[in-house]
């Protein structure tokens, strides 16, 4: 197939040859390659379209995010001196590991990181000091299928990259702050953060992620996130989403568990006008879990599309999706979660739920569950419902003397209580994620 | 306390009520009686205020104001409170969050003291010990997993707290064992008053032989169609309601 029949992807050419021009010419040829091959794997198979037969892609209009043509950010504004002045909503508490990026660009001298043993940095200067780390993670990339991985991969210039040696557990959080700025005139930027995330034997972190918009922002936010937890190791993350209205935000996880390692991940899904969360997890290693939780709140006009797929590679593994939204307007969501369960893959327990409340009658939420299961030793569970505010419920409330508003506050509430509940990260973290939830919600109540 | 006047309403294009009348004054206990379907659970939904219950004519005064047009909460807040036949479950609304809420919007609006968790925890939980409410229900979510009897206490236990004027209780006894059966009315004898008005609609004249009406009330196809003392109720546990056909 020639390059000119493909839709979509041409603009791009340029846009990755700027990147790769930018490229450092010390920098390794594996990164380089890895970029090639990956922007070559995208040019061959197109972005994925609305066709007939892409079951992954039903409900979520690639042509929508890819109507502008969007250009490299060029990194022409003065830094600015607070990171208050641009966004309003920083977390009010700053960890010891602390990284700030703008448009995708690293601020070093608004970030701080300790020096333990522990690497944690932006991905640009660990490409320098750590690259044998990183290589054999980039390889990997590069074999990925899916065409927004590969246009990460071809387009990343920066990110961040963790390391916890053995048996490390750092008491404090790492926060990781993406801010989308606008100086001005409208631009559309591709912004291709790479995220990765090595855990070694029985190490333990908190991972807090803040992806904030700006006003004017219309970006395609494009990231890919590798998380590898090594034999007994613990990762909790915990990402709050509030991208402009107008920018697209593409996100593909992919998360590798070993042997009794546990994954606990939280998405809070609040901006952006067409959300895509990729999370896949193989759990390779016997009794590995994953906690997958999720709340997305779309407002009008804005699009969730969460797609998770739970790989149960061994025996003896656990897995739990619990994901809840609540719209508004006329918003819209997708839930599509797969667990697939192999052959050998004995004693598994995998379950995964996905509600909706609706406030309006024009929103919709789609919602697809998906199995493969290979093996008879298993226990599946699964749960969907989607709904208004219960009627009966809402006059038993009023009828006890309380407003009808604060009936529904009560009702909604509850409604994500128990996910709220089940959410692994620091104290702060919590508090500012029930703070943001509390905040929209009496917008909209 | 209460006028209800040629009370006719309407849910979902259906008359229900056809032509009420019943009048309450302070300290009094009324007893409803009347075979199923025959409206007494709408009675008891169009005085709270449910939405979908429509007053197509007469009125409802409490207290000399007329409440017809008046909000569920506006109603609550007021002084009337209505045990529910089928209490609800409300999943993720912890019993005693529902609760405080529900006091100190009463509160506020009777320009009283709002209560903050501490204190009003303490009251809550005075109420409970009081009524034999096992403690462990007020930190669950409303009803969430309770039995068919410990629903109808919590229901009991909210009146309490709340220490309405005008109190309608649905069928407070159905589905109660014998012992229930007397808490529950204990419960309700101890919330009343020279002030305060109570309404029981029951199937079974046993929760009556602890709660003493001053009148007992038959209805039949919306309406109440004979009053009498308390000697009426043994009449229909003995003969049933064709004798007022
Ligand atoms: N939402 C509704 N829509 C249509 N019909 C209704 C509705 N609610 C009640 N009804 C009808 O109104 C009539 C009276 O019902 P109601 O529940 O008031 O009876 P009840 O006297 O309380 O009966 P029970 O002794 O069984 O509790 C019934 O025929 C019922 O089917
Ligand atoms: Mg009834």
């Amino acid at each position: 197939m020639s390059i000119q029949e493909i839709p979509n992807t041409k603009p791009y050419i340029t846009v990755y040859n700027d990147v790769v021009s930018n490229i450092d010419k010390t920098t390794s040829q594996l990164i380089l390659s890895a970029k090639k091959k990956a922007f070559d794997n995208l040019m061959d198979s197109g972005f994925p379209t609305h066709r007939k037969g892409n079951e992954d892609w039903k409900y979520t209009d690639v042509n929508k995010i890819l109507q502008n043509e969007y250009k490299l950010f060029e990194n022409s504004f003065k830094t600015p001196n607070n990171l208050e002045s641009i966004s309003s909503e920083l977390p009010s508490y700053k960890s010891d590991n602390y990284l700030v990026f703008i448009n995708g660009v690293f601020q070093q001298s608004l970030s701080q990181t300790s020096n333990d043993s522990i690497i944690i940095d932006s991905l640009k200067n660990s490409l320098d000091l750590h690259s044998s780390l990183i290589t054999p993670h980039l390889e990997n990339l590069s074999n990925a299928e899916d065409p927004f991985m590969n246009f990460n991969t071809a387009l990343f210039e920066d990110g961040v990259f963790i390391y916890l040696p053995k048996n490390t557990n750092p008491s404090k959080p790492i926060q990781i702050i993406n801010i989308e700025y606008n100086d001005s005139q409208k631009n559309h930027f591709v912004i291709s953060p790479l995220i990765l995330v090595v855990i070694d034997e029985g190490s333990y972190i908190n991972l807090e992620e803040y992806c904030l918009g700006s006003e004017s922002s219309s970006n395609l936010i494009n990231t890919t996130t590798r998380f590898v937890l090594s034999k007994s190791s613990k990762l909790n993350y915990s990402r709050f989403q509030n991208y402009s209205k107008d920018t697209n935000n593409i996100n593909n996880t992919v998360a590798i568990l070993e042997q009794n390692s546990t994954f606990n991940s939280f998405y809070l899904d609040f901006g952006g006008q067409i959300v895509r969360n990729n999370l896949n997890v193989e759990l390779l290693g016997e009794e590995s879990t994953a906690n997958l939780l999720g709340l997305y709140l779309p407002n009008t006009n804005q699009h969730v599309d969460n797609q998770v797929i739970v790989d149960h590679k061994s025996p003896y593994s656990y897995s739990d999706q619990t994901y809840k939204g609540i719209l508004n307007g006329n918003a819209q969501s997708v839930f599509h979660g797969s667990i697939i369960v192999r052959e050998k893959s004995i004693k598994v327990d995998a379950a995964q739920e996905d509600k909706n409340l609706l406030l309006s009658s024009e929103a919709e939420a789609y919602t697809k569950p998906a199995f493969w299961i290979y093996c008879d030793d298993v226990m599946c569970k699964h749960g969907a419902a989607c709904g208004q505010i219960d009627e009966e419920s809402l006059f038993y409330l009023t009828s006890r003397g309380i407003s009808s508003t604060v009936a529904k506050q009560l009702l909604v509430r509850g409604f994500v209580g128990d996910v709220l509940g089940r959410i692994e990260s620091d104290t702060n973290n919590k508090n500012y994620i029930e703070k943001q939830i509390e905040n929209r919600l009496d917008n909209w109540l | 306390m209460l006028e209800v006047k040629d009370l006719y309403s309407t849910v979902s294009g259906k008359t229900i009520l056809n032509g009420v009348n019943l009048s309450i004054k302070p300290g009094e206990v009324h007893a409803i009686m009347g075979p199923n379907g025959s409206g007494k659970s709408t009675l008891s939904y169009t005085l709270a205020g449910k939405p979908n219950y429509i007053v197509d004519s007469g009125d409802i005064l409490f207290e000399d104001q007329s409440i017809i047009e008046m909000l569920p909460e506006t109603r609550a807040q007021l002084g009337i409170f209505l045990s529910f036949q089928h209490p609800l479950e409300i999943a993720g609304v912890r019993m005693d969050q529902f609760m405080r809420s529900a006091y100190n919007s009463i509160q506020k609006q009777n320009n009283n003291e709002e209560l903050d968790v501490l204190k009003f925890n303490r009251l809550l939980k005075s109420k409970s010990e009081e009524l034999n409410v096992d403690s462990d229900l007020i930190q669950r979510f409303v009803n969430h997993g309770f039995s068919g009897g410990e629903r109808k206490k919590n229901e009991i236990l909210q009146m309490a707290v709340l220490d309405p004027k005008l109190m309608i209780l649905d069928e407070p006894d159905s589905g109660l064992d014998i012992d229930a059966v007397r808490s529950v009315a204990d419960g309700i004898n101890k919330l009343r008053s020279e002030s305060k008005s109570t309404v029981i609609i029951t199937h079974y004249q046993r929760i009556l032989n602890y709660v003493i009406p001053d009148y007992v009330h038959i209805f039949m196809d919306g309406k109440i169609i004979q009053s009498g003392d308390k000697t009426l109720a043994l009449q229909v546990e003995e003969k049933g309601y064709e004798i007022f056909n």
